[in-house]
């Protein structure tokens, strides 16, 4: 698969996702209950409904544009691809894929890992509590970024973690949950 | 939060009996809250910062108590927020008048004053009709001779939705005079600050307000009461004639009160009670009342919630009547 | 008046009155550089302190505090690319670049500089001729809003993107977010589905924290782990030199004029006045293609104009008695605590204080300058922490500012899905400036649009009638298309000379 086809199909694939969004946001609109509303002025529909359709249109506009008017486009964006000093992901992307589907998607194990870190720290730090969270996002996260000395990971993790617990907490009183640790302080 | 407000709930609940503390020994620790469901300027955040700083001149609250804006669908999102994500909160009281019955009777929160705590009234308000000094509606009297003649010639801005308080005194006046409520144009902004700017540059004619939130604007001069919607004149005002001197039939008194989150124990909840009952007697709250043009009439506890709950059932039959309401 | 104004001077130049300027200068920006702990934030806590002073030394704490913390927005912008509140979106575009490119005090010196600069230009502007101009706001009824609204989406749908349809494509999402939760004027519930911590909509903080801090974070994690990471580059000066003073000075002044004229108008605030600015100095200025590549100017405009709106923001409430939003906001629950019923009557029935709010203002913005002075040079060590110990860090506080909005974990979930879009945005050249406005703007735009529409009972003929509808809306669509012209006329030109060559 060459460089042209990819860029070309993931604006597809982006058209594609774009209009499904714009559906599913037309469809709810349905939802939306209907109050009085002076005549012939605008409801709380309108105005979604016509975001919905065009970002529809732009999601059609992607999906259906004519191939040459791409292929214009990437040659004019190409160069300036070319000569910035390219992220790693963005680099993957514009790079011949190598590998698998994982590797052919731009993944692989530290991009997800890093994601993983970060999206579960969200999910469960309200309810296992800031400090155990805090700290085992810390130590995954500084290991992921390539610190392996143990001391050095474990010591600067428990000090941020108890700096900025404590500092939050009852310096600038916002109320961080103590989760799981909560039997051990009350 | 939640758990930590719990856990210490709980332990209140427990410690209290036990402990044998009187109930009225409760007192709040730390910061106040008083979330004022509508933009700064308006009557909410008004009610919000007057007891505030009542409160806190009085000594009758330690801590201080800072007001929090939460603007939007005329008291829904407070109310939403106060009914699920503060439940128990002992410090926090939400300002709260006629038009969140509105907001309860046209159904437009799946939340009442059944799944809050009606605190208190402290004090009720006139609502009026204001226009720019330089209007050509010098008197109510031109203003029903217009709207007689072509209800949609005039224009009223007021500070809640559609159906909710401002609108309403925009609609009991159009039936009073015998125009049909639904024709009569109404703009709503956010709060009554900003449907007062829009009068004043001329965007709209005529603002539906309650006096407090004209006050300013009127003792300056700038702009000018047509009417006070009452059986008698403003005590701040009295300049001001009544709807019913010049020949439409409308009063719409509107009162100034509280409420606290669901699950607030009844030690907490007394302390607020009686608070307030001590506050309204005051001569901090007294200047503070004359300085705003309110009216003395207040409800407590029990009676206030009877009132309130009475009042959205009322409102719903008339909504109904107005065609504001299936 | 003058009379008034020394006295209001004679009372904020108190020693006790300085000591507290200055301690509420530096706890405002300690606390401003936290993401997502803004100004309102900030004083919501200090409100206790209010209450047991005078009512001037409690106004001028609050002023300071409001200053400190409105100029800590920027830092953060500037050093780890996570702007701290809404107004400060544009400066981590070249704010950043700056601190990569070890220029990381310059930027946090022209930031300080412009801020004073505008926000003494916008005290002045309120001392000097505050009522007379302040009737221009009353000009701006909701077909006017609305038209401006328009013209600041597409002077940024233009501009930022790399081609016009990412940039709509953007806007609309933003736009779309922005109508989650209770329609503002009807009371609607609106893409809630039942959820009712939903129902107050998407906070900004929420949508920037995962798009700015989130996306940052993983990004620099990967470059790190790649060994791709740019060399941060030693940092040379820490204050800047008289030319690069110079060289950003019409920008400074350029942001000030924009961000005061756009800041005075109710409600239209320092987040619009700052995207406008920008936009508009990429079009006039000299050397455009610098912009946006770490440019001290692309620094020193957006701050100019985000200070003077702020300072703006008040004229119409002190001197017309009209409440806004913003700062306005902040300075009306002051006074009404000092016993002052804003309205056109101020200055008459309170003279001593409101002059005296007025010094403060004068020797806030001044106070915040020399703070900053051996302050840049703390913050600008930042950039020399390695990555691997500051972004876990930054991602952590960032976390708390998001949690501290509600205390609810759906802020947190969406966060995170903010986050994993705004890194697929950004690897795939999608700007995310336009989502942002979108974002901030989506509520007032709808609500302006319906308001205009109710006055003309349902003719949109109202925004071709009032003229400046209709002027910024023929703007804004010079503006979008105007980059397509430009190329296209570019091109016709380069393809007729090739065609004279050969």
């Amino acid at each position: 698969m060459d460089i042209a086809s990819r860029g070309s199909l993931r604006t597809r694939i982006e058209g594609l996702v774009i209009l499904l969004v714009s559906l599913g946001y037309l469809w709810e609109t349905f939802n939306i209950p209907d109050f009085y509303q002076l005549p012939d002025t605008p409801g709380p529909k309108t105005f979604p409904e016509l975001l919905g359709i065009v970002f529809a249109a732009m999601g059609l506009w992607l999906l259906v544009s004519p191939r040459d008017l791409m292929a214009r486009l990437r040659a004019r964006s190409a160069p300036a691809a070319g000569t910035a000093p390219a992220a790693p992901a963005a680099a993957d992307d514009h790079a011949a894929p190598t590998g698998g589907l994982f590797a052919r998607l731009g993944l692989d194990w530290h991009f997800v890992a890093l994601w993983a870190v970060v999206l579960g720290y969200l999910w469960f730090m309200p309810d296992v509590g800031f400090p155990v969270a805090t700290f085992v996002l810390l130590v995954l996260f500084t290991m992921l970024l390539g610190e392996m000395r143990w001391h050095v990971v474990l010591g600067l993790s428990l000090a941020v973690t108890a700096v900025v617990f404590f500092g939050f907490k009852y310096g600038l009183n916002v109320r961080l949950p103590w989760g799981v640790l909560e039997p051990l302080v009350n | 939060m939640t758990r930590s407000v719990v856990l210490l709930l709980a332990g209140m609940a427990l410690a209290g009996p036990m402990a044998a503390v009187p109930a009225s020994a409760w007192e709040p620790k730390g910061q106040g809250e008083c979330i004022a469901p509508a933009n700064p300027g308006g009557g909410w955040d008004i009610t919000c910062r007057t007891i505030s700083s009542v409160l806190q001149k009085t000594g009758a609250f330690k801590g201080s108590i800072y007001v929090t804006n939460m603007p939007g669908g005329s008291g829904a999102v407070a109310i939403a927020n106060v009914a699920t994500k503060r439940k128990g909160d002992t410090n926090l009281i939400v300002s709260a008048s006629n038009a969140l019955t509105f907001t309860v009777a046209l159904g437009r929160t799946p939340y009442t004053f059944k799944e809050v705590m009606p605190l208190a009234q402290i004090g009720a308000e006139l609502g009026g009709f204001f226009v720019p000094a330089d209007s050509k509606y010098k008197t109510l009297a031109d203003l029903i001779a217009a709207m007689k003649a072509d209800p949609k010639s005039v224009t009223f801005s007021g500070g809640s939705a559609p159906g909710g308080q401002d609108h309403m005194k925009v609609a009991l006046f159009a039936k009073s005079i015998g125009v049909e409520p639904t024709k009569a144009v109404y703009v709503p902004f956010q709060g009554g600050g900003e449907a007062l700017t829009s009068m004043l540059g001329g965007h709209t004619q005529v603002a539906a307000l309650d006096i407090s939130e004209a006050a300013g604007q009127l003792e300056a001069g700038k702009i000018r009461g047509l009417a006070v919607l009452a059986d008698a004149r403003s005590s701040k005002f009295p300049d001001i004639p009544t709807a019913t001197e010049q020949g439409a039939k409308v009063t719409y008194v509107i009162w100034r009160g509280y409420y606290m989150a669901p699950g607030v124990p009844k030690e907490a909840y007394d302390w607020w009670l009686e608070t307030l009952k001590t506050a309204v007697k005051s001569p901090e709250f007294a200047a503070e009342r004359d300085k705003l043009g309110w009216e003395p009439i207040t409800r407590f506890g029990d009676e206030f919630a009877t009132y309130v709950n009475n009042e959205a059932a009322e409102y719903r039959v008339l909504l109904k009547e107005l065609g504001f309401l299936k | 008046m003058f009379e008034h104004l020394l006295n209001g001077f004679a009372v904020a130049l108190l020693p006790l009155n300085l000591l507290i300027a200055l301690a509420g200068c530096l706890v405002g920006t300690l606390i401003g550089v936290l993401p997502g702990l803004g100004p309102t934030a900030t004083l919501a806590m200090l409100i206790p302190l209010v209450f047991s002073m005078p009512p001037a030394t409690a106004l001028i704490l609050l002023t300071s505090v409001y200053y400190g913390s409105m100029y800590g927005g920027s830092t953060t912008s500037i050093l780890v690319n996570i702007p701290g509140e809404s107004a400060s979106v544009i400066t981590t575009i070249d704010g950043h670049k700056m601190a990569m490119q070890g220029r990381a005090g310059p930027a946090l010196a022209i930031a300080a500089i412009g801020s004073f600069i505008a926000g003494t230009f916008s005290v002045l502007m309120l001392t000097f001729v505050g009522a007379p101009i302040a009737r221009y706001a009353l000009l701006f009824g909701p077909a006017e809003f609305f038209a401006l609204m328009v013209f600041g989406l597409c002077t940024v749908a233009s501009l930022t993107g790399t081609n016009v349809t990412k940039s709509i494509i953007s806007t609309c999402l933003g736009l779309m977010i922005a109508t989650v939760g209770i329609d503002l004027v009807s009371g609607a519930a609106r893409f809630t589905f039942g959820n009712p911590f939903l129902q107050d909509g998407v906070d900004f903080v929420v949508v920037a924290i995962g798009m700015f801090a989130l996306t940052e974070v993983v990004i620099t994690a990967r470059e790190v782990h790649a060994g791709t990471r740019a060399q941060i580059v030693k940092a040379g000066r820490v204050w800047i030199s008289w030319s690069e003073f110079v060289y950003s000075l019409p920008a400074i002044l350029r942001g000030t004029v924009f961000g005061f004229v756009i800041g005075m108008l109710p409600g239209a605030g320092a987040t619009l006045s700052t995207f406008i600015a920008y936009n508009l100095e990429k079009r006039v200025c000299k050397n455009p293609e610098r912009l946006g590549t770490g440019d001290i100017r692309g620094v020193a405009n957006p701050e100019s104009a985000n200070n003077a709106a702020s300072g703006a923001s008040l004229v119409p409430l002190l001197t017309l008695g009209l409440p806004g939003g913003g700062a306005t906001a902040v300075m009306l629950g002051a006074l009404m605590m000092l016993d002052i019923t804003p309205g056109p009557l101020m200055f008459e029935k309170h003279g001593a204080i409101v002059w005296t709010l007025i010094a403060s203002m004068y020797v806030g913005n001044t106070l915040l300058l020399l703070l900053n002075w051996p302050l840049v040079n703390v913050f600008a060590r930042v950039m020399r922490i390695p990555a691997k110990y500051l972004m876990p860090t930054v991602l952590v506080i960032s976390t708390i500012g998001v949690w501290s909005l509600s205390y609810s974990a759906v802020d947190l979930v969406l966060t995170g899905a903010a986050g994993l879009l705004g890194y697929y945005m950004r690897v795939h050249k999608y700007p995310v400036e336009p989502l942002i406005l979108g974002l901030i703007l989506g509520g007032r735009l709808e609500q302006a649009y319906r308001q205009a529409l109710i006055i003309s009972k349902g003719s949109n003929m109202i925004f071709f009638e009032k003229p400046i509808a209709l002027v910024l809306l023929i703007c804004a669509v010079l503006f979008l298309f105007l980059p397509t012209l430009l190329k296209k006329s570019q091109q016709f030109r380069a393809v007729q000379e090739s065609a004279s060559a050969g």
